[in-house]
């Protein structure tokens, strides 16, 4: 009994590598169009130098990443998006 | 339109219709009505602006073995040199709207987001007029009216895509949206 006294016990469960899962926030919001003329929207899938982000980062379903990948490249073509870029965001 | 006073707005009707053989059109070029007496006169002729109460809309006549008509619905974002003038980017605008008119579509929806800035350079040009165009045609509309925009200089950029059902509904809740959106802001 004197060893499980010495114990530190928690209220909660302390955060050891809780990891929150991924979804896929199209299927979530039932989201089915996505739109290549909405820039900002799109910005969230790209990175600083305006490649587009792998699903294992943005949690997209492959679905849902084909189209999103097929709208940032319109975006792009349209220069409503940068081929390249430095600091984007 | 001239069909014996009967009121035809589809040529497929038209040409399924034996007693609609004969029938007399007018053709825009020329301020006499054409009667066409036979049908294999229709293979021949592809497009065509039908005059009926006063209101001027564009007809495609197409062959009687195929004479289903599958229309799709497309929307074309182009960018216009800033270069111009107010009013010759307007012609450039209206010259493609006279030209999707004429083909035989209907369009749905335009935008004009006008002057902006380009996320970068185009022919060594930093800002442009971009204009939205959503419309019903026909396939094949498509090549030609993409020949149009590569000869046209005025246009630096262009893009056209072929709308699904999701893409439509998105667009339409866009637009209501948008209309309601404006319509509070005169109330307020």
């Amino acid at each position: 009994m004197a060893q499980g006294s010495s114990e530190i016990k928690y209220l909660t469960p302390i955060a050891v590598d809780t990891k929150r899962k991924k979804y896929c926030r199209f299927k979530k919001n039932r989201i089915k169009y996505i739109d290549y003329k909405d820039a900002d929207f799109l910005l969230r899938f790209v990175n600083e130098q305006g490649k587009i982000l792998p699903r294992r980062i943005t949690g997209t379903s492959t679905k849902y990443q084909r189209k999103v990948a097929q709208a940032v490249k319109r975006a792009r073509h349209l220069s409503l998006m940068p081929y390249v870029a430095d600091l984007l965001k | 339109m001239f069909l014996h006073g009967t009121d035809c707005t589809s040529t497929n009707s038209l040409l399924a219709n034996p007693r609609h053989r004969n029938i007399s059109l007018m053709i825009p070029n020329e301020s006499s009505q054409i009667s066409i007496p036979k049908l294999f006169y229709f293979e021949r002729i592809h497009y065509l602006r039908v005059k009926k109460n006063s209101s001027t809309f564009a007809l495609r006549i197409f062959n009687y073995s195929h004479n289903k008509l599958i229309m799709n619905q497309y929307e074309t974002v182009f960018i216009v040199t800033p270069v111009l003038s107010e009013e010759q980017i307007k012609e450039a605008v209206i010259k493609f709207q006279e030209y999707l008119r004429n083909n035989g579509a209907e369009i749905v929806h335009e935008e004009h987001w006008g002057m902006r800035k380009l996320a970068y350079p185009i022919q060594k040009k930093s800002t442009g007029f971009y204009h939205l165009v959503e419309y019903k045609a026909e396939g094949s509309l498509i090549a030609e009216l993409e020949l149009v925009f590569k000869r046209d200089e005025r246009i630096i950029r262009f893009l056209t895509v072929k709308l699904d059902k999701h893409a439509i509904a998105y667009n339409e809740k866009k637009r209501k949206r948008a209309k309601e959106a404006k319509t509070e802001k005169v109330e307020a």
